[in-house]
């Protein structure tokens, strides 16, 4: 990606340094942008969570402590997307410069080669702060847009190539010393702080859980197609095959839903339903199909071993437990009521920008995709 | 806790001044990391 930001791309030092400038700025606006949400996420889910954050956040800067280490893989979310270099072609060149900036700034919609940011997303995360989500995650952005400055010394093609060239071959060794010494140290403070925090279990367990059902929701809206095929390896009925299409993700986003609501003892009681239902029946299938049937519960297309898939809902069925017995919390999510005489005109603005802000997104997305395909 | 962080650094609370410091000093590793990517 450091071609598309070199002193030979943007015909000058000023104005690379110009563009540059606007690339760390659209990088650094679109990490914090995604850290406050992580933020405002980990709001609707009762973070922060007390002993039992800090204790997470530290399982997860251990897991990738060890995943730095020589022959041993920790699994990073990652989209693998490449910054599509029509964009250099199709806007001038600011714009051109800040949407680069912007598209890596969410590093797991790019390629990731270490797990730190998953450490540092989950932070932001269990924080349940926007503002120190921002901060937090934001300094991904502005280093991951400064970085592009390697590119400062470039004055042709083959520059640029050389210095690609150099990149791919730095060695990895002291890049996975930094970040395993950063998720260590991250590991290490949490635990610290997980002595001090208190409980916070309950919340914990309701997060995870409304996350899981959301999670399994929205792989199935967004990948339909994977879905359906997953549906139709499982030979049932075709009427049942069709309803079970929409039922299954309503069902699953209902589990959350009832979360926010404050209705934890429900919640939990219909993921408990949901848990027997969707495990019998994969269990069916195995007996009649064999093992190679797919779940297809978190949008994996590969088959899941069924002692694998047995033991997964069993840990999920206990949070599942846990949050039934739960001390109901404050509801995140109730029904408006009508608004007041002096509400009905904000209302009316409110629900105007909304809309105007919808068809502008709409737009610029259609017309994203004619710039794409021109 | 994470929460306290930022007014424990305006506070003086060491600890959390140094997850703080930790977390951003990881995300900025993380950012200039990536640079070696594809």
């Amino acid at each position: 990606m450091v071609e598309t930001i070199t002193p030979v791309v943007y015909g000058g030092r000023l104005r690379w340094a110009v563009a540059l400038a606007l690339h760390v700025v659209g990088a650094t606006a679109t990490a914090a942008l995604f850290g406050a949400g992580l933020g405002v996420l980990g709001v609707f889910l009762e973070a922060p969570w007390g002993r039992a954050g800090m204790a997470a956040l530290a399982a997860v800067a251990v897991v990738y402590t060890f995943g730095e280490l020589p022959r041993v893989t920790a699994a990073v979310p990652q989209l693998r997307r490449q910054v599509p270099d029509w964009w250099r072609g199709f806007f001038s060149w600011p714009i051109a410069a800040a949407l680069y900036g912007a598209g890596l700034g969410i590093g797991f919609f790019t390629f990731l080669s270490h797990g730190t940011l998953v450490v540092v997303s989950f932070a932001a995360l269990a924080s349940g702060d926007p503002l120190l989500g921002a901060v937090v995650v934001g300094a991904f952005g502005l280093t991951r847009g400064l970085s592009a400055a390697r590119a400062a010394h470039v004055r042709s093609q083959e520059d640029s190539r050389r210095l690609v060239d150099r990149l791919a071959a730095a060695p990895e060794r002291r890049r996975a010393i930094a970040n395993g010494a950063a998720s260590a140290a991250v590991a290490v403070l949490a635990s610290a702080q997980a002595v001090r925090a208190g409980d916070g279990w309950a919340s914990l367990a309701t997060a995870g859980l409304a996350i899981a059902f959301a999670w399994a929701a929205a792989s199935k809206v967004f990948d339909a197609q994977a879905w359906r095929r997953t549906l139709a390896a499982h030979g049932l009925a075709r009427s049942v095959e069709g309803a079970a299409t929409f039922a299954v993700p309503a069902a699953e986003i209902a589990v959350p839903l009832l979360a926010a609501s404050g209705l934890t003892r429900a919640a939990g009681i219909w993921a408990l339903t949901l848990l027997t239902v969707l495990t019998a029946e994969a269990l069916r299938a195995w007996r009649r199909f064999g093992p190679q049937v797919p779940c297809g519960c978190f949008g994996g297309r590969e088959p899941v071993a069924p002692p694998v898939l047995l033991l997964r809902n069993g840990g999920l069925a206990v949070v599942a437990l846990v949050v039934t017995m739960r001390e109901a919390p404050q509801p995140l999510l109730s029904w408006p009521a009508w608004p007041g005489p002096g509400e009905v005109l904000p209302m009316a603005l409110t629900l105007a920008g909304l809309g105007v802000a919808g068809f502008t997104a709409w737009t610029a997305v259609r017309w994203l995709g004619q710039g794409k395909r021109a | 806790m994470l929460t306290g962080a930022l007014g424990g650094a305006l506070g003086g609370d060491a600890l959390a001044v140094a997850l703080l410091a930790v977390l951003v000093a990881a995300s900025a590793i993380a950012g200039w990391s990536a640079l070696y990517g594809p």
